[in-house]
């Protein structure tokens, strides 16, 4: 286990190193003068231009410039923005709480919707429920996460008032209530490819001989879809899930449009839209390391799960 | 005083931006928002969820979703983030509703586009360089220190500090402008050039007061720590979420503000702002997408101001190059056009029509009242055509900024209407980037669809920006009009002391314009400002977006 961890960590250096590169280079492909997008505009001296591009290093060629970037990067400095004058690291860390929150709370309330209804899905397979729980994946799964938000909003907040429309809420339940819509909405997408994954691994699980013979051995049913077949499908479940988190990053931004949430994504957006490029790279490559850091969670807990990847395929 | 020349360029941007997101709805969320506001589909949806109606909601789920509101507080919903809070980086529609009540400028505008003093207890204007302030006795900033003459000379150096590199340095005339203290009380600013807007900067966020203490303390971190002698301190901002104000117990004008609180939430969806107000997450906001209008009008609890902004949405005619620099045929298209109809059709509440000028009817200077709307004549037109250097028409280009429910059907419609002269236009729709990229390069052809908004109530910030020859491309002449009369009138105006003679000339300047015909101008745009109906004592006025709107805030039953 130990071995698969390090492995898995040391993989992560040209990864992130790639990604590093890769960040850095496509946002400076995006036409617009940043020095200029900082005075807005306006007309300025050459002299007050180039005093701009020295302190943020645009003066320097493009490579020069990455060198430096990285370097910083690796002493832990992601820079300071353009826009809003103050380290990138305050900002993100500032955003991260509540992003952290509103996709952990989403994360839960996709596996809570979709592994009952995928689980119920296969143990009743060709049955009414089964057509149901499709019905909802598909029709969760074709509507993009802004007009499921708007749709949300509009059913519970501006028709029947319960849930507030917007904004993160002060701590305990406020927060919980407050959250529940973006969560929801977020929730329900992943849900739907989480519901078709569960429902076929708990098919072909079902399938298996092992089930006949613990059937055969007279185990409760429970026992059996629960113990039995339902462990041997988590594996694809949980490496769905575990993809499914970069498109929980994705979801987040346009979820926090949508309520008012000020989190990492609408952070990224509004940076991109001002060319503030310590704040795209810093936040890009903040997100990308989190991303591979969960599938190495997820790797690992292949092993926990499952014995074979655990003792290297020999068992 | 070449920057005045161009006021508002920073502003105009970001108002397109701002106005493109406003009308900017899809038309899914537009269905939706319908269907919210009791279609049938709602209805029947609620109904197969059990739900009740909303009257009988707050009853049947008691405690589920308590009001945000409070009797001591106030939640102004912002459609974005804010960059920073200090005066001197605040010039968007953002940062200055929060700034405008934190900090106040030695003068202030007056609803009706009048000018008077704020933090200055009065204002002189010995010639037409010169500018004396005298600042009120007795004024203190939120931390209970006086404000001094230095305060004022640092906080306006600040706005033209190179490090800083705010976008209202332009404001102060570059380094010419010399800014001194006369005594304890007195500031006195001489420019370098006549400029007859320069007695409005002193009104907006360039003109407001920070101790200079802070901006020694904290530097570039000011942003993040405001200070001020305005209605309301500073206490927290959640990054990206919301800043929250209080009281400021030191506060000059006896008996305001009255609510202990104001929030500002950040709310970028235009929907999600609406259903705010409707179940009372929020109070006020001022970016209401176009399409909602008409289910915010109907809200039980809430009310609506409108006013007529100091704008214009114009079709811009490429003077300089065929085919429009011939007057023929710019007039020809003019007549070709149904403005009216495109008003009714397109436009609907959302402006008001305009009379062949730039200066809308109430803005200082106007002469829309001696002007009229080009009349839709479409056999002038056809004559005007007959005579013009291209008779049997011609392919041209209209570049719009896209997606927009506004601009672009306006687009269609003069693409249709211009068949009738054999004219083919090609509709080149870009988002607002490319748009301005496009047109700070020059480099375009045909016709140009933009807008304009003035920081200043007067007819001089419409038509210097747009107008003056020496204002062409990277700024704001989309025209490349040049007619030597009306730079002159234009130039003499800002050296002329005498008010109605400056504004005549102003006047003057609009009807030569007029008859040069280098726009089809469609419509002065409204800005909006639903507001909960607990809430009084706030007028929504043109250049709201200097105003300190909480001072004035009043419980509706007060």
């Amino acid at each position: 286990m130990v071995k698969l961890v390090v492995t898995r960590l040391l993989t992560l250096l040209p990864l992130m190193f790639l990604i590093t590169s890769i960040v850095f280079f496509m946002v400076r492909f995006v036409p617009g003068d940043p020095a200029r997008i900082m005075v807005g505009g306006q007309r300025i001296s050459e002299q007050n231009l180039a005093n701009i591009r020295t302190a943020y290093r645009l003066d320097q060629p493009l490579f020069t410039q990455y060198r430096l970037w990285v370097t910083d990067l690796v002493s832990g400095n992601l820079g300071r923005s353009y826009r809003q004058r103050t380290d990138v690291t305050t900002l993100i860390l500032e955003r991260l709480p509540l992003t952290a929150k509103l996709s952990g709370f989403s994360f839960l309330l996709s596996l809570l919707i979709a592994v009952p209804l995928g689980v119920l899905a296969a143990v009743h397979r060709n049955t009414w429920i089964d057509v149901v729980a499709t019905m909802f994946a598909v029709l969760v799964a074709s509507s993009p996460v802004f007009f499921t938000g708007i749709l949300l909003l509009l059913l519970f907040s501006f028709k029947l008032g319960w849930l507030p429309a917007l904004g993160a809420g002060e701590g305990g339940w406020d927060e919980v209530k407050h959250l529940l819509l973006p969560s929801l909405t977020l929730g329900l997408s992943l849900a739907a490819i989480t519901t078709r994954i569960t429902r076929s691994s708990m098919v072909e699980a079902l399938t298996q001989d092992y089930i006949e013979t613990a059937r055969a051995k007279g185990l409760p049913t429970r026992v059996v879809i629960l113990k039995h077949a339902f462990r041997n499908a988590l594996v694809p479940i949980i490496t769905v899930s575990g993809l499914l988190f970069g498109f929980l990053i994705v979801g987040t931004v346009l979820v926090e449009h949508t309520f008012g949430l000020g989190g990492l994504g609408s952070l990224l957006i509004d940076a991109v839209q001002v060319r503030d490029y310590p704040v795209v790279q810093g936040a890009t490559v903040f997100i990308a390391a989190i991303f591979i850091l969960l599938n190495l969670v997820v790797d690992v807990l292949y092993g926990v799960i499952d014995p074979r990847v655990r003792y290297g395929g020999k068992a | 005083m070449a920057d005045l020349r161009n006021p508002g360029r920073e502003f105009d941007k970001r108002m397109a931006s701002y106005l493109a997101g406003m009308r900017q709805t899809a038309t899914s969320r537009r269905g939706f928002m319908r269907l919210a506001a009791g279609s049938a589909g709602a209805a029947a949806l609620t109904a197969a969820l059990g739900g009740p109606s909303l009257a009988a909601t707050r009853q049947v789920v008691p405690g589920l979703h308590l009001l945000a509101q409070d009797e001591t507080s106030v939640i102004f919903a912002l459609e974005g983030d804010v960059r920073g809070l200090e005066p001197a980086l605040s010039y968007d529609f953002t940062a200055n509703p929060v700034v405008c009540n934190i900090s106040e400028g030695l003068m202030m505008f007056t609803p009706d586009g009048g000018l008077e003093p704020l933090l200055a207890e009065s204002f002189d204007q010995p010639d037409e360089l010169t500018y004396v302030y005298t600042l009120r006795d007795g004024i203190m900033f939120a931390d209970g220190t006086p404000v001094t003459a230095d305060d004022v000379l640092a906080s306006i150096a600040r706005v033209r500090d190179p490090e800083v590199a705010g976008p209202l340095a332009w404001m102060y005339d570059g380094p010419e402008a010399v800014v001194e203290k006369t005594d304890e009380k007195t500031i006195t600013i001489k420019l370098a050039t006549a400029s007859a807007l320069f007695r409005y900067v002193t009104a907006t966020t360039a003109g407001h007061v920070i101790p200079a203490a802070a901006i020694e303390e904290f530097g570039l971190d000011l942003l993040r720590n405001p200070r001020g002698t305005g209605p309301y301190q500073f206490v927290s901002w959640d990054a990206g979420s919301e800043i929250a104000l209080t009281k400021n117990p030191n506060y000059w004008q006896e008996g305001k503000p009255h609510f202990e609180n104001l929030t500002f939430k950040i709310v970028e969806e235009g929907t999600t702002r609406v259903t705010g107000l409707k179940n009372g997450d929020l109070d006020i906001f001022t970016a209401l997408p176009a399409d909602q209008i008409s289910t915010v009008a109907g809200f039980e609890n809430a009310n609506m101001q409108d006013v007529v902004g100091y704008t214009i949405n114009f079709m811009a005619m490429r003077t300089d190059t065929p085919p429009f620099d011939d007057i023929n045929i710019r007039k020809a298209v003019a007549h070709a056009v149904n403005v009216p109809e495109i008003m009714t059709a397109i436009v609907g509440d959302t402006g008001v029509q305009a009379r062949n000028t730039a200066v809308p009817p109430d803005m200082p200077g106007s002469a829309a009242a001696e002007l009229e709307p080009v009349p839709f004549d479409l056999e002038k037109a056809k004559e005007l055509m007959a005579a013009s250097s291209m008779p049997d028409g011609f392919a041209t280009k209209i570049n719009v900024i896209a997606p927009n429910d506004i601009w672009v059907p306006q687009a269609i419609a003069i693409q249709e209407a211009l068949k009738e002269l054999n004219i083919e236009v090609e509709i080149v729709q870009m988002p607002y980037a490319d748009m301005i990229t496009l047109q700070q390069a020059g480099d375009y052809e045909g016709f140009m669809n933009f807008q304009w908004g003035s920081d200043f109530p007067d007819a001089a910030g419409n038509l210097i920006p747009l107008f003056l020859s020496t204002n062409t491309p990277p700024q704001n002449n989309h025209f490349f009009y040049n007619n030597p009369e009306v730079d002159k009138l234009l130039n003499d105006s800002e050296a002329e002391l005498d008010a109605e003679k400056r504004l005549q000339m102003l006047k003057d300047a609009q009807k030569l314009i007029s008859d040069d015909q280098p726009a089809i101008f469609l419509e002065h745009f409204k800005w909006f400002m639903p507001m909960s109906d607990r809430l009084a004592g706030y007028t929504l006025s043109p250049l709201w977006y200097w105003d300190a709107i909480g001072r004035d805030l009043v419980p509706a039953t007060a």
